[in-house]
């Protein structure tokens, strides 16, 4: 059932009326409960009957009624599910106290009544079978309350049924004069009727499917007409018969037999009629629904249409008028309905129109459904003409004939229209005018569709002539079958392009270029094609010329370069010229491919040749095969169109040969008279050298000599004399010796005169010698240094010697003396050396001595002290050995200072073996060595990326080893100790450093750090030899680097070293620098 | 005690040495079979059984000899180099135990074949330490050669 078709009043009034009779229903079972407790009787009966209410009956209403309240719920079950739960249970125990009394009365069980006696304490007597039925019925109802209903079969509706007449026919029997005979008093029926009612109401729209609440005749019968009839009924049956029956024989149960058949064939004739009446009316506002709903539909159909539809009668008034109509002629729908339309058809069509609609109504009178669709003009209320399309229907209704128009405005349309046929026209004329080329369109088949005039004009045809053909007849007839195929290529790339001989009207033949493209439409078929056609006749004629001119252009010997001196054009007689192919030659500068050697200055060329367009004259060449040719060569410029210079044109003849013979001649007669020139130059050029030579020969500071082959002086300059104390002689060179004074370089000897260089060099060898001069014209002996050389003529044959020689008696007396000084020193230098490794060997005695001889009272003094200590402990006083202790302890020491001193020693004797050592992995063994030191402390280690380095790797991990140790040493009170290995760069050079944030020092002692012994910390604050340091220092300086400390006290201390010596000078000196 | 009998041979010229190191072994209960050399010469006529030794037999060697390298007539490394050169000899494990820790003591040490080269510490307790790890190393943990009639030994050793 519908939500509509129900009353929600009527429904409320029934769960009121429901909560109302099952509220007294349990009124009326508390009273009866009240009076057995009270046993006050007339709560029991009421005094009517005999019957009382029993005790259980009681209970059962109060049982029910507080089921059905827990169970209340508007749909299907309570949502909790104890209440729905405890609600059963309730109706159960009634069931339960049903089902016991019926067992009770019909098999007589009196454990029954002993139990009802032991559990309720109250001597009450069985309840009587209907009211245990029924007790049993309004359970099931209770616990059935959530089924839904199938249709109109509700299954609480029928037990509540059953349970409504049971009572009524207690109802009846009570109100019998007589003891009741069914055993139910008067307050059981009416409570039993309340309770059946209240839980049949409970809930009113699944009873009888809902039709006590429907708004339909049905509901309303039922509602009205049902209680009215039972009431009346019942109580006039009961009265009369009460009056009227008693004296006849009819027993107490055909009385209610017969009202409760009469009450029960009513109540199903009434209720039969109330549901036919419902259906009825169901079938029906149905019906209207579905009419309301269609006439919307069209409603808003008419509305939202996007023609305008308008609607008159046979008196041509408007009688419907849509949105869009309003919108199409501004005018809105109050103003036109029953308006004529004529208002809308322009002035002179308005006869026409009503001659129209008249004989429309006569032809298709009995044709509504047939529209006529043309276009019309009509009138906006604002005097505006516009293009309608109308179609227009008619029907009859009511006897009257109504038209239908629908209508569109179609200007847009119309514009649009005339705009493409304005185009098409622009586009005709335009291909009309086209004279230079036949455009034309085929139809899918190749046959001509259009001709312009171009066309008629290239082809010689008429438009008249031509349309309609195939196309393949402007083909010569060897080419007429590639057509077909011409236009398939357009086809399938979209695109065809030829340039052929094509055949005019006449049969002649004609070069044309031709383009092909397929039309298609929109839907994708294909339109035709168009074609495009141009006579190239000309061009073909002038290219076959052009091709003709080059070749003979390409015999002949010229080239063709752009103003930038590239060649753009090689000939073939070029080629042959210069043997350069014409592709080694475009593209490269002319004048650099031919290294061309030019008779004039370049730019004067050029000059020329832009002023005057031209230029002639002689180059030189140089071909492919390197070989010199002589050309003469012609230069024209080209210019454009705006004068600028595009091209010139060189053309190159070659006069190699004729240049040659010319030149030959020239040459001899030259030669002559160049003979005769070089003859009186060359006599003057020789008196000038030998003036020359004797200024050069007199200006020098050595002696210098020549003679001829028999020992002749024909050489002699002024320094010689100066040298030698005497001028020139004439005596033979065996007299030489004796003449000059001339002595070997003991000074006593006189030099062999025929080993002196200068009689050797006559000989023809050269040599250098030294010798002594002593004669009576020299104050002094001079020495002298001696080059003999011999003299060749040009033949190489021998022709004299010459002799140069220099004053070295300066150097000779300076260069005794550093020998002198030289042999005392590497005298002394043998000495120290000795001395040195004396030292050295001492040095090593004593150091192998201390190691094995220094360290052994030590080890006594020690072990004798341990074993006092260990074996006569008993027997020496505490203070006894402490002393003990501290001798022990002293004897460590210096075994510690001992064998630090040995390293020391050791490393100043020791050789440094470099190699590539990566200082990182150093680093880390070191600090893994050390680690016990560091161990329960908190050491933070940053270190640094370190270098790979040439160096000692045992050396450098001994310096690691001091300043790492010494770091974690000085930072002992630290809580955290920060220690930082790692590289940096200062003055350009790589410099290691170990910081630490220790306690420092303070750097006015920073020139002691580095010392032996030297420290800066008490022994008892800081353990230590003070000569780790030094140590270290050794090892640095063996490197070649240096090492040095910047510390604050309390802050820390950085010691920085470098290995190997500093790239540049740098000014370390500045800072706490200890080093090489 | 006889000849044979030794297991330790200890060759020290210095008495406080001597004193100390037998004071060690003795604590560690390793002086019951010592033979003390008092110089190389004397070291030498016990291992090569001759003159006062020539009772002892090469079948016995000591299983250890520790050698000072500092001593008179013949030195610690000639004893060291005579001893390792010599097939009937050369098996003795021979411990140098000396004050130096020069580098040349060390390489020759070595080069000559000694089995370990040990600095004598300073300090009494190290010392002891010491003494102690070497008489359980050589004595106890380190397995000896079998002992084998010299000839045998000294063939194999040419083979």
């Amino acid at each position: 059932m519908s939500t509509e078709s129900v009353d929600p009043r009527l429904i409320k009034r029934l769960e009121l009326f429901s909560w109302a009779t099952s509220l007294l229903a349990m009124l009326i079972g508390w009273l009866g409960l009240c009076g057995w407790l009270l046993h006050w009787e007339v709560l029991k009966n009421w005094q009517v009957g005999v019957a009382k209410m029993k005790f259980f009956s009681a209970v059962s209403f109060l049982l029910m009624g507080i089921s059905l309240w827990l169970l209340r719920n508007r749909e299907g079950l309570p949502a909790n599910r104890r209440r729905a739960v405890t609600g059963w249970a309730a109706a159960g125990v009634v069931a339960t106290i049903g089902f016991l009394s019926l067992g009770a009365d019909l098999f007589d069980w009196k454990f029954v009544d002993d139990l009802f006696h032991f559990v309720s304490g109250v001597q009450s007597d069985r309840i009587s079978i209907p009211t245990s039925s029924a007790f049993i019925l309004l359970a099931s109802a209770l616990c059935t309350l959530h089924w839904k209903p199938r249709g109109r079969i509700w299954t609480p509706q029928f037990l509540c049924f059953a349970a409504i007449m049971i009572s009524g026919i207690g109802l009846l029997a009570a109100t019998l004069p007589a003891s009741s005979p069914t055993g139910m008093s008067l307050p059981t029926s009416l409570a039993l009727l309340l309770t059946a009612l209240s839980i049949a109401n409970f809930r009113p729209t699944w009873l009888l499917g809902g039709i006590l609440v429907a708004k339909s005749p049905g509901g309303m019968l039922l509602r009205r007409v049902f209680p009215a009839v039972l009431l009346i009924m019942n109580l006039v049956g009961s009265l009369e018969w009460e009056a009227l029956l008693t004296p006849t024989h009819l027993s107490w149960a055909e009385v209610v037999i017969v009202t409760l058949c009469g009450n029960l064939l009513l109540s199903m004739f009434i209720l039969w009629t109330a549901f036919v009446l419902d259906v009825a009316d169901q079938h029906r506002s149905a019906a209207a629904r579905s009419l309301h709903e269609s006439e919307q539909r069209l409603a808003s159909i008419i509305a939202s249409a996007m023609d305008a539809i308008i609607t008159i009668d046979d008196q041509q008034r408007v009688i419907l008028f849509n949105a869009t109509a309003e919108k199409m002629f501004l005018c809105p729908a109050q103003a036109v309905i029953g308006q004529p339309i004529e208002r809308f058809i322009p002035e002179r069509f308005r006869p026409a129109h009503r001659e129209h609609i008249r004989r429309f109504a006569v032809s298709a009178m009995n044709d509504p459904a047939m529209g006529r669709l043309n276009t019309l003009r009509a009138l906006r209320s604002n005097g505006e003409e516009f293009p309608i399309d109308a179609s227009v229907s008619q029907m009859s209704s009511e006897g009257r004939q109504l038209f239908t128009v629908i209508l569109r405005d179609v200007s847009e349309r119309v514009r649009a229209e005339e705009a493409l046929a304005a185009k098409e026209e622009v586009l005709r004329t335009l291909l009309d005018g086209v004279q230079d080329y036949a455009i034309y369109m085929l139809d899918p088949h190749g046959r001509v569709a259009s001709w312009n005039a171009g066309a008629t004009r290239i082809k010689g045809y008429s438009p008249e002539e031509v349309i309609g053909q195939h196309f393949s007849i402007f083909y010569p007839e060897e080419l007429r079958s590639q057509a077909y195929h011409h236009l398939q290529v357009a086809l399938a790339t979209g695109q065809y392009e030829d340039e052929g001989q094509r055949r005019r009207k006449d049969g002649s033949l004609f070069w044309a270029k031709v383009a092909i493209l397929p039309i298609f439409h929109p839907d994708g078929s294909l339109r035709g094609f168009s074609k495009v056609l141009h006579d190239v006749t000309e061009r073909h004629e002038m290219d076959k010329l052009l091709r003709e001119q080059s070749r003979v252009m390409d015999l002949s010997q010229v080239l063709v370069r752009d103003p930038a001196g590239q060649i753009v054009t090689w000939s073939q007689g070029m080629s042959t010229l210069y043997g350069y192919s014409r592709d080694e030659a475009v593209g490269k500068i002319s004048h650099e491919l031919l290294h061309t050697e030019f008779s004039f200055p370049l730019a004067q060329i050029e000059a020329q040749l832009k002023r005057e367009g031209r230029w002639a004259g002689e180059l030189v060449h140089r071909k492919k095969d390197g070989s010199r040719v002589v050309v003469a060569s012609v230069w024209v410029l080209h210019r454009d169109v705006e004068g600028r210079p595009t091209r010139v044109l060189e053309a190159n003849t070659d006069i190699t040969q004729l240049k040659l013979t010319q030149e030959q001649l020239a040459a001899q007669s030259e030669e002559l008279n160049r003979q005769a020139q070089e003859l009186a130059r060359s006599t003057r050029a020789l008196e000038e050298q030998t003036r020359l030579l004797q200024i050069i020969m007199d200006s020098m500071g050595e002696g210098m000599v020549a003679v001829d082959q028999n020992g002749k002086f024909v050489l002699w300059n002024s320094a010689a004399t100066k040298i030698l104390g005497i001028g020139p002689t004439h005596a033979f060179p065996s007299e030489w010796t004796g003449f000059y004074g001339l002595f070997l370089p003991d000074q006593v000897t006189p030099y062999p005169p025929e080993q002196l260089p200068l009689a050797r060099a006559i000989r023809g060898e050269a040599m250098d010698k030294e010798m002594y001069v002593r004669n009576p014209a020299l104050a002094e002996g001079v020495w002298l240094e001696v080059s003999g050389r011999p003299l060749r003529d040009d033949q190489g044959a021998l022709c004299g010697g010459v002799a140069a020689f220099r004053d070295v008696t300066q150097r000779k007396l300076a260069g005794q003396v550093i020998q002198q000084l030289n042999e005392e020193l590497e005298h002394r230098v043998k000495e120290r050396t000795a001395q040195l490794e004396t030292a050295n060997k001492e040095m090593e005695a004593f150091t192998y001595s201390v190691s094995h001889d220094l360290r052994a009272p030590l080890r006594h003094i020690a072990g004798f002290a341990g074993i006092l200590t260990e074996d006569f402990s008993s027997q020496i006083p505490p203070e006894a050995r402490h002393y003990l202790d501290r001798i022990q302890e002293g004897t460590r020491r210096m075994g510690q200072l001992v064998d630090e001193l040995l390293t020391l020693t050791r490393v100043g004797r020791q050789a440094v073996s470099l190699q590539v050592t990566g200082l990182q992995s150093v680093v880390e063994e070191t600090i893994s060595l050390l680690q016990p030191e560091a161990e329960q402390r908190d050491v933070q280690w940053k270190i640094g990326h370190l270098p790979f380095v040439e160096c000692d790797p045992t050396l450098i991990a001994q310096v690691f080893q001091n300043l790492i140790s010494n770091a974690l040493k000085y930072s002992r009170p630290r809580p955290h100790t920060v220690i930082e290995i790692g590289q940096t760069r200062m003055d350009g050079q790589t410099v290691l450093f170990v910081r630490d944030n220790g306690v420092g020092f303070s750097m006015k002692y920073a020139d002691k750090l580095f010392g032996v012994f030297q420290r800066l910390h008490r022994n008892e604050d800081f353990e230590g030899t003070g000569v780790g340091l030094a140590t270290v220092q050794r090892i640095i300086q063996k490197h070649g680097g240096k090492i040095w400390a910047e510390a604050e006290l309390d802050q820390g201390a950085t010691f920085y070293f470098t290995l190997g010596p500093a790239e540049k000078a740098n000014p370390m000196e500045a800072k706490a620098a200890v080093g090489a | 005690m006889s000849l044979n009998g030794t297991q330790i041979l200890l060759v020290e010229d210095n008495q406080n040495d001597l004193d100390l190191t037998l004071h060690a072994l003795k604590k560690e209960n390793l002086a019951n079979h010592i033979l003390v050399a008092r110089d190389g010469e004397e070291a030498l006529d016990f291992l090569f059984c001759r003159g006062a030794y020539s009772d002892h037999s090469f079948d016995h060697p000591p299983r250890l000899v520790l050698l000072d390298l500092k001593l008179p007539k013949v030195t610690g490394l000639e004893v060291l180099q005579k001893v390792k050169s010599d097939p009937r000899t050369k098996a003795i494990p021979i411990i140098v135990l000396t004050s130096s820790k020069e580098d040349r003591d060390l390489v020759n040490s070595y080069n000559y074949g000694c089995n370990s080269y040990i600095q004598k510490p300073v300090s009494f307790a190290e010392f002891r330490e010491t003494v102690k790890h070497l008489g359980l190393y050589w004595l106890v943990v380190n397995q000896p050669l079998p002992t084998k009639p010299a000839k045998e030994m000294s063939e194999s050793c040419h083979e």
